[in-house]
């Protein structure tokens, strides 16, 4: 006998509704899946055989076949089994249907008949949404972010038998419902603060001007000075997520599978800290058969942190630019072309020379001047070219920091960086761009309105302290930054003269 | 009788050493043989000289074949570069009392004048800051006095040395270990750049001859022979600064040392050059007094300029420069010493820095050059 079911499967960010035909008929006993499976779905036999016979039902001891259609499209992913097997069952007669037949199905079957949790549910929301079917049946652990997308009915199952039951009309489940925007405004705060951080207030201060102006930023220091903690709170200075930001990120965590148990919306700015042997497909997305977002996805709308960015494979930080241009990545098949999103803060950290201790206050560097300009050529690269502020973050000798101030918290600090991109907004909302980071080459030279002091002492620092003609945009766009968080229409002396103090590897410099 | 021979015959002589894998040594030995410098050319190019003397013969009969009379000297002319050949007026006159003079030296810029008195400043390519600053100090002030401080335009302390030169408007000379159309260290283009315009560029290598390790220890032999003195700034116990120090002992030159912290490696080969006799450098005028030059009429331009600049700072900026008196001082520590707001730190500083009066180490802490 024939029945069907209606799967899906993601394709980059989108889903794709599968239709999933089982026919059971007389012959040698088989278990045949086509269309395209990849090994998950195809070892998804076992799973199912196992699924029914221990949920109480019988397993058909006739020829299965089950087709996955279209047939041209790459199914991958263990979210089939469920669809399969109530196929399986209808097909077998052991389950007819009350409700509407219109529905989107998709769990993981354990061999005891559980029901286990699967990648990418609001995807399949959406997509259920725009195809107009009735309701979507997803596992419980998924159901509180597949229920965000509106208008549509989910309904959370525990187990292949609670599915079955729920269909035939047997077992009623409670429609899931969440409210995103009750959801968002409840837990956005993050959990690290920039209260915990004593000193390195001078880093801080930087940080506070990458994040106000969309910046990416380098920084510079000796191991242990307290890099990888400064930049783990960079998100929590950020201003909140929109909900409309909001279920992007969910959608691609969703995918990664970084949604926890019973998760609904991620509400704070992603934190991504990929390892120094992170290839260049790890970073930007790939894999076979269906690219999948890398780490400069999974970072979308937050912070993306190479730590020793100087040991990262060159292919690797090459494979950065198209993102950081773009704000998105497009990954091009044979078969599929796929864009995921990729709008970004870039921070990077890294030692100062080979042995860490150039310039340190209580360990002497052993390195030549050779090997330290050896090791920072690679800053030399079309990358480095997009980060606007470069900080040092020295280890301090506490004899000179006894006078030292509490620290501020993330919240006074963020409070400045949404006021300073609402100022930053509503100039550049004429030319499409939303933060000074984006302002290319004429932009500048139209909105980095100088005083006339100010032009001559940049004059000045040009000529005598050695910048690269190169980095006079960037320091003219960190200054208006700067200028910004200090609400000053202009940018005077005071703000190119700390803005010149972000651009210390331009400058032909190399003692400690 | 050779050296008459060069005057008149400067371009087949300039011919001579340009040849592929030439020395020194096989340039002079070929000269004694012929003759002359023209002489040697005819020799090549008749086949007639013995083959053990090089292993590029076939290169050099090809090029001598092709050779014509004057050509060598526009080819230098077309590219910028002068020649001197040793007993010229223009020779640095104390290089020629060397032993084993250069033959000829190739230069960019300005020869200094040969009655001009120059000093030495050399040390380590990897100084600390207090090395930089020193060696700035001296450069700036030897050459506001009027005297040509003369160094290797390595990275560093010569660097440091030629930097405060320019600064002071004085005159300096970068001896280099390669052609003097060779940029090397590469990071440094700018600075030979400002030499090449304010002061000289020598070598006694051929244009295009590349930076090899051998060359530089020869280079140091010249940096020492055209100097009354020389000044060792910061040096390891290895650093090739001890051997030009050695050539200038050699050569009966006065040898300084600037003394350092007995627990820095960096001020270990200074250090040992005091305990050996070296005279200890703690300002300009040790060094002045030492090769006999009255300090009285000395104008040290750049502490003076300095003073003025100190007077017109605006109070914040002088807790500021207050606070890094201490020493090697990073921007947070300032601003803890000096309760300044962070921010108005980095504002300050950078306008400090323009001004002249703090420096910044490649790090990120500062000095004050007070």
């Amino acid at each position: 006998m024939l029945a069907s079911c209606n799967g899906a499967t993601i394709v980059g960010l989108e889903s794709q509704i599968v239709r999933v035909e089982v026919d059971v008929m007389k012959g040698i006993p088989t278990f045949e899946i086509v269309g395209l499976p990849d090994t998950c779905v195809r070892e998804s036999r076992i799973r199912v055989k196992s699924a029914i016979k221990n949920s109480g039902f019988d397993f058909p001891n006739k020829r299965i076949h089950v087709n996955l259609a279209p047939g041209d499209l790459r199914k991958e992913g263990a979210s089939f089994d469920l669809p399969i097997a109530l196929a399986i069952l209808e097909a077998s007669g052991q389950l007819t249907y009350t409700k509407p037949r219109s529905f989107i199905v998709a769990g993981e079957l354990s061999l005891d008949g559980k029901v286990r949790k699967i990648h990418g549910a609001i995807s399949m929301a959406l997509g259920a949404r725009e195809a107009g079917v009735h309701f979507i049946l997803v596992p419980e652990s998924n159901s509180r972010e597949a229920a965000i997308v509106p208008d549509v009915e989910v309904y959370g199952i525990s187990s292949l038998a609670d599915a079955a039951g729920f269909l035939k009309g047997s077992v009623p489940l409670p429609r899931v419902k969440v409210d995103a925007e009750s959801v968002l405004s409840q837990n956005g705060q993050s959990s690290l603060d920039f209260a915990d951080v004593k000193g390195q207030e001078h880093a801080k201060r930087a940080i506070e001007v990458a994040a106000a102006g969309g910046h990416n930023l380098l920084m510079v220091g000796p191991p242990g000075s307290g890099k990888t903690m400064l930049a783990a709170r960079i998100p929590s200075i950020l201003p909140p997520l929109t909900l409309e930001e909001s279920l992007e990120v969910t959608k691609i965590h969703s995918i990664a599978g970084l949604i926890p148990s019973g998760g609904a919306l991620v509400t704070e700015r992603p934190f991504r800290s990929p390892g120094c042997s992170t290839t260049a497909v790890g970073l930007t997305g790939g894999g076979q058969p269906l690219p999948r977002p890398g780490e400069v996805t999974l970072a979308h709308c937050g912070v993306l942190y190479l730590d020793e960015i100087t040991l990262f494979q060159r292919s690797a930080l090459e494979s950065l630019r198209a993102p950081l241009e773009d704000g998105r990545v497009t990954i091009v098949r044979s078969m599929v072309s796929v864009t995921f999103p990729a709008s970004f803060s870039l921070v990077a950290s890294m030692n100062p020379c080979p042995c860490g201790y150039f310039g340190d206050v209580l360990k002497e560097c052993t390195c030549s001047a050779h090997a330290i300009q050896k090791y920072r050529s690679i800053l030399s690269g079309p990358l480095f070219d997009r980060i606007d502020l470069q900080v040092s973050v020295p280890r301090l000798r506490k004899e000179y920091l006894r006078k030292i101030r509490p620290p501020e918290s993330s919240s006074e600090i963020r409070n400045r960086v949404i006021r300073a991109r609402a100022v930053q907004r509503q100039r550049l909302l004429p030319e499409g761009v939303f933060c000074n980071a984006g302002m290319a080459g004429k932009l500048v030279e139209k909105y980095c309105l100088i005083s006339s002091n100010a032009e001559r002492f940049l004059w000045d620092a040009f000529d005598k302290l050695g910048f690269s003609a190169r980095s006079y945009h960037r320091i003219l766009k960190v200054a208006r930054t700067i200028a910004d968080l200090a609400g000053s229409e202009q940018i005077e002396i005071e703000h190119l003269a700390e803005a010149l103090q972000y651009r210390f590897l331009d400058r032909n410099c190399l003692h400690s | 009788m050779i050296l008459h021979s060069f005057l008149e015959e400067k371009d087949e002589l300039i011919f001579v050493i340009s040849l592929p894998k030439m020395t020194r040594r096989t340039a002079l030995n070929l000269i004694s043989m012929f003759g002359t410098p023209a002489g040697v050319i005819e020799a090549i190019s008749k086949c007639r000289v013995p083959s053990a003397f090089s292993q590029n013969l076939s290169e050099w009969l090809n090029a001598a074949r092709k050779y014509r009379s004057g050509d060598s000297l526009s080819a230098l002319k077309s590219k910028g570069i002068g020649a001197v050949v040793l007993g010229e007026d223009s020779y640095p006159k104390l290089l020629s009392e060397l032993t084993d003079p250069p033959l000829i030296l190739f230069f960019r810029g300005t020869l200094p004048a040969s009655d001009s008195i120059c000093i030495a400043v050399v040390g380590s390519r990897n100084p600390t800051p207090y090395g930089m600053e020193v060696s700035r100090k001296l450069g700036r002030e030897l050459a506001g006095a009027g005297i040509c401080v003369v160094s290797g335009a390595a990275l560093g302390i010569d660097s440091a040395a030629h930097a405060g030169a320019l600064e002071s408007r004085g005159f300096t000379v970068a001896v280099l270990g390669c052609g003097v159309d060779v940029v090397y260290p590469p990071v440094n283009r700018l600075l030979l750049a400002d030499i090449s315009k304010r002061g000289c560029l020598i070598s006694e290598y051929p244009p295009g001859t590349k930076p090899e390790k051998f060359r530089f220890p020869e280079r140091n032999r010249i940096i020492a022979g055209m100097c009354t003195g020389v000044v060792v700034v910061e040096a390891g116990k290895t650093s090739g600064a001890l051997i030009t120090a050695e050539f200038a002992l050699s050569e009966n030159r006065e040898v300084f040392a600037v003394p350092g912290p007995i627990f820095s490696p960096k001020s270990a080969g200074t250090n040992l050059m005091i305990k050996s006799g070296a005279v200890p450098v703690t300002c300009t005028e040790d060094v002045l007094e030492g090769v006999g030059f009255s300090p009285n009429w000395v104008n040290l331009q750049g502490t003076v300029g300095l003073a003025t600049k100190i007077s017109s700072l605006s109070e914040k900026e002088l807790m500021v420069v207050e606070a890094i008196k201490a020493g090697y001082m990073y921007p947070e520590e300032i601003s803890s010493v000096s309760s300044i707001e962070s921010r108005l730190v980095l504002s300050i500083l950078s306008q400090l820095e323009v001004k002249g009066v703090v420096i910044r180490s490649g790090a990120g802490a500062y000095f004050a050059r007070i």
